[in-house]
Formats: structure tokens, sequence, C-alpha cells
């Protein structure tokens, strides 16, 4: 099966703990989408189960899906035993190759609505503004609510062509300190900023998010500045 | 009565010279490898011995922070200071040197390398300024040089730069902020000159870059922020920086470049950044051309202000 749909929306936990319920810990398996983990699960799915009466082996393609490890899951569900179970989980299935797609149940997954993410817990609507629907987002947007408010609303003046030229924010000062998830926070917060303007500006900022997310090393102040004196 | 010289100043070099000139004075050669130079304590011990079978014998104390005794057995006491000035009404001579100042594009210096050539009766006039790039602000590193280039000079006694690219050391301590310095200044090969220096050294192209970006966006932030209508201090404090410094460093150099060029010229660097990061070498086809063009136009810019 391969499960694929937008980041931070859940389908990664939501397949753990699944697999957790079928079968015990021991008979599951957590891999990347690199070639070494596509050969650990080759060698796990061969083996008899320990515990319960499957073998099940998470690949976790979200951070990237090399061509050989692709190669070896083709192999993996061409002869897969039938007490194993393999679930592939990707952003997108475009990154997949048509072989292994065709080969595989798709599961596509969806960022839910606003109120069903209002269901658990009580989230500000700035919150709700940027998360779209993907609530993996919240946690890290609600711990540093201020500074993610303040962030967007320089962001906002950016892309409406009325930078601070005095400042910047500190969000994007402490970039290269921050952790995974409070990082895709921030560049929500920018992408939601965008998406309140239009024209060079506003493709300015896209190439700040686009540059601090391929290029780890960029300094993120440095792109922010050119997003606003350029 | 024992005769008493004092040396003040702020550079070692040129008070160990002027002390060991001293020593030259006083002592015939033959007898002047018995001196050493001698701590204050040393020197009160040694005071005491009764000279044997010299006549005329010369302590050197090294960085002394006060006038020693003086006795009275014909000694020549050489005092050298360690910070703060020496004077004494006993002082047969006060010597004071004074280390050259750097700015003003090292003239000082060259001057200094320049008269340090007509002591040794050899003609620096060729290679003094790149003496001073090579060598940085070293006094003793320049000596150093100049006494390999007098003995290659031969009898003429002129040095010329080929002789002087075979031998000179490059030791001066460079960092990107040579190369923006002379940017502004306008002198493109001066800034090629460093930018190659920091190169051959294995400076990261990285270091250069990000060091160019800074300088850039700076100007760019200064520029907009003056015009609207902020005060120097206030704009100081924007940027981070002391308004002193913001004054004296900043806004002299902000005439330099057209605002449309600093633009311009911060999107490739940051492009140039992205492609050294991604792993493509641009320290030449990249960098190079835009240290030439920003200096091009400082230099313009400069000579247009200033006529």
């Amino acid at each position: 099966m391969v499960v694929a749909g937008p980041s931070k929306t859940g389908k990664h936990v939501f397949i753990r703990s699944e697999l957790l319920v079928l079968t015990a810990e021991q008979d599951m398996l957590e891999v990347d989408g690199t070639i070494d983990g596509a050969r650990q699960a080759q060698r796990f799915v061969k083996t008899t189960p320990v515990v319960g009466t499957i073998r099940a082996v998470l690949i976790d393609g979200r951070g990237g899906f090399t061509d050989p490890a692709q190669d070896a899951c083709l192999k993996i569900c061409e002869e897969t035993p039938e007490s194993s179970a393999v679930v592939i989980v990707v952003e997108d299935e475009g990154a997949l190759r048509p072989a292994l797609l065709s080969r595989l149940d798709l599961v596509r997954w969806h960022s839910i609505s606003d109120v069903e993410m209002r269901h658990d817990t009580q989230l500000d609507d700035f919150v709700l503004l940027v998360a779209r629907g993907r609530p993996g987002l919240c946690g890290a947007l609600s711990s540093r609510l201020e500074e993610m408010k303040s962030l967007y609303s320089a962001a906002c003046d950016v892309v409406a062509g009325k930078p601070d030229l005095s400042s910047v924010p500190r969000l994007i000062l402490e970039w290269s300190k921050l952790d995974d998830d409070t990082k895709d926070a921030v560049l929500a917060v920018c992408v939601t900023a965008i998406r309140s303007g239009f024209g060079i500006r506003a493709s300015m900022m896209s190439q700040f998010v686009q540059i601090v997310t391929s290029v780890p090393s960029a300094n993120a102040e440095i792109y922010w500045w050119r997003s606003c004196v350029t | 009565m024992n005769t008493l010289i004092l040396v003040n100043g702020d550079d070692d070099f040129l008070k160990e010279r002027i002390a060991l000139d001293e020593v030259a004075m006083s002592l015939a050669p033959e007898v002047r490898h018995f001196i050493f130079p001698r701590e204050r304590d040393q020197y009160l011990e040694f005071i005491d011995i009764i000279p044997l079978s010299v006549a005329q014998r010369v302590v050197v104390v090294w960085d002394a922070s006060d006038v020693p005794v003086i006795g009275d057995d014909g000694t020549t006491i050489i005092v050298s200071a360690s910070g703060k000035t020496l004077n004494s009404d006993k002082a047969k001579r006060v010597v004071n040197v004074r280390k050259p100042k750097p700015y003003d594009d090292g003239a000082e210096y060259i001057k200094w390398i320049l008269q340090e050539g007509e002591r040794l009766n050899i003609d620096l006039t060729r290679v003094a300024s790149a003496l001073f790039l090579n060598c940085g602000t070293d006094l003793r590193k320049i000596c150093s040089e100049i006494g390999k280039l007098r003995v290659l000079s031969g009898p003429e006694g002129v040095a010329d730069p080929s002789m002087a690219r075979r031998v000179m050391c490059f030791s001066a301590e460079l960092s990107p902020k040579h190369v923006v310095d002379a940017i502004c200044d306008g002198h493109p090969a001066k800034a090629i000159a460093f930018y190659d220096k920091l190169q051959e050294r294995g400076c990261e192209t990285g270091w250069i870059i990000a060091y160019m970006q800074r300088h850039v966006l700076q100007h760019i932030r200064s520029r907009l922020l003056l015009a609207t209508g902020l005060s120097a201090e206030q704009v100081a404090a924007s940027l981070g920086l002391h308004p002193t410094f913001f004054r004296s460093a900043i806004m002299p150099r902000l005439g330099l470049w057209d605002i449309s060029s600093l633009r311009e010229s911060f999107v490739i660097l940051c492009d140039l950044d992205l492609m050294h990061k991604r792993g493509i070498d641009v320290s030449h086809w990249g960098l190079e051309p835009e240290i030439i063009r920003l200096s091009e136009e400082a230099k313009h810019n400069d000579a247009r202000c200033g006529s």
C-alpha cells in the first residue's frame, strides 16, 4: 500500500499506530527511502513473524525516495510473502515510478477541515489560517504563537512592498537553531503571507522559502533581506 | 657616573633596534657578544658586580616599567620601556619611537620603508608598496624582506619588482575586509590582488562572498533608511552599529555606489553564494568581475564627487 498526501497531516503517525495494532513492535520495521533502508526491508520481509502473525514494513519516503531504493521495493512488492505487509508513505505519489505504483494500493490522504481541526482542542484563528488542515503544524505554531504572528505581519509587509528595513523577525535570525517542526511552521507562515499578495514581491518571498528549503546552509537572514531590498 | 639611555615607544621592533644601535655606539664589535638582555632583577644583581676585564660595559633592560637605580661604575644602561613613557633627569638621551599609522593606504609605512632603504643605501622606490602589501604592518617582517632585497640588489643597490616577486614571502594578515576596503577605495587591482592572496591561502570563497554580501546590504539599508528621514543615530541603531563608527566608516562611503547598482550587486552575490553552496566554483568567473565592477564604480563616483 502507498499512502500519499500533504505533509503534516498525520499520515505517518496514523499508519504507524495502525500497524502496531495489527502486529507487535518486534514484527514491525521502519526504514527511510534510501537503498540501505530498502535492503533492510528486503531482508526483514523474508523472515518469520516473532510474536504476531505478520511482518510489517513502513517505508518513510517523505524525505525522498531514491531510484535504487524504488527498484529494491519493486522486488519486495513482486515477491511479498503472505505473512508480510509493506506500506510506503510519500507526500506525492508522482515521485514513485509507474512500475512500483502499479503494484501498490494507493490511499490518498487529505488535509482536514477547520471544524475537524477544532474538534479536540481550542486553536487560535491564526494557527488555523496557517495550518490549513495540517494538524502537524499546530504544535510548533502554538508554542511560539506571538513570534509566528510577528513573522506573519513582517512577511505580509514584505509581500505588500512595505518591508521593515530596521529589523529581521526573530525566527528568521534564529533559523539555523530551529528544530525541523518549527522550521516547517515558519515556512508555512511565509507561504500564508505569499498567498495574501501577488506580483514580484510575492515571488521574491517564495524564492526565500524555496532557498531556505533547498539549501540548508543558506543564511536565512541574508535571503530574507534579499526579498526585502531587491 | 653611569650613562642612562631611555627608549620609549609603541613598537617592540623599533625599540629593540634603537637599543641595539645604542649598544653598537658604546661597545666595540669584539666585546659586543658579551652583552645579553637582562630583566630588571638580574640587572640589580649584575650592576653590583665590579667589571673584571673590560673598561666599558652595557646593560640593556627590556620591558622596564620604571627607571632603575643608577650606579657610578661607568656602565651604560639602556632601558627599553614596556608600556608607559619613562623619563628621568639623569638620562643622557631619551629616544621616542613611533609605529607608523596604517590608514591613508599605508602612506606612513611606505615612507618608513623608503627611509629604511636610505639608511641601508638601497633604492626601494619601486617595491615599497609591494612590501607593505605583502608584509602588512609588521615592521620586523618588512625589515627581514628588505634584508633579502639588499643582498640581491648587488652593487647597483636598486630593488626592482621582478626581483622582489622572486624572494618576497607573503605574510600579511589578510581578511575579506581588505578586499572590501580596496573596493571602497576604488582600487580594482589591489582588491583583486588581495582576493587572489586570500584564495592562495585557501580562504573559503563563501567567507569572502558573505563578507561582501554584508557590506553591500549594509549600504543598501543605510541608504534606504536615511531616505525615510531617519537620523544617522537611528540608522546606526537599526544596523546594530555604534553611531561614531557609522558616521566615520559607513557614511563617507555611501555615495560611492548607485542604489540600483548595489541592489544588482546584492542579487549577484546571493546567486553566487547559492552556486558556491551547491558546489559550483564561482571564484573566478563570478566573484572577480563583481569585485572589479564595484571598485571601478567606486573609483568613478569618488572622482566625480571630488571634481
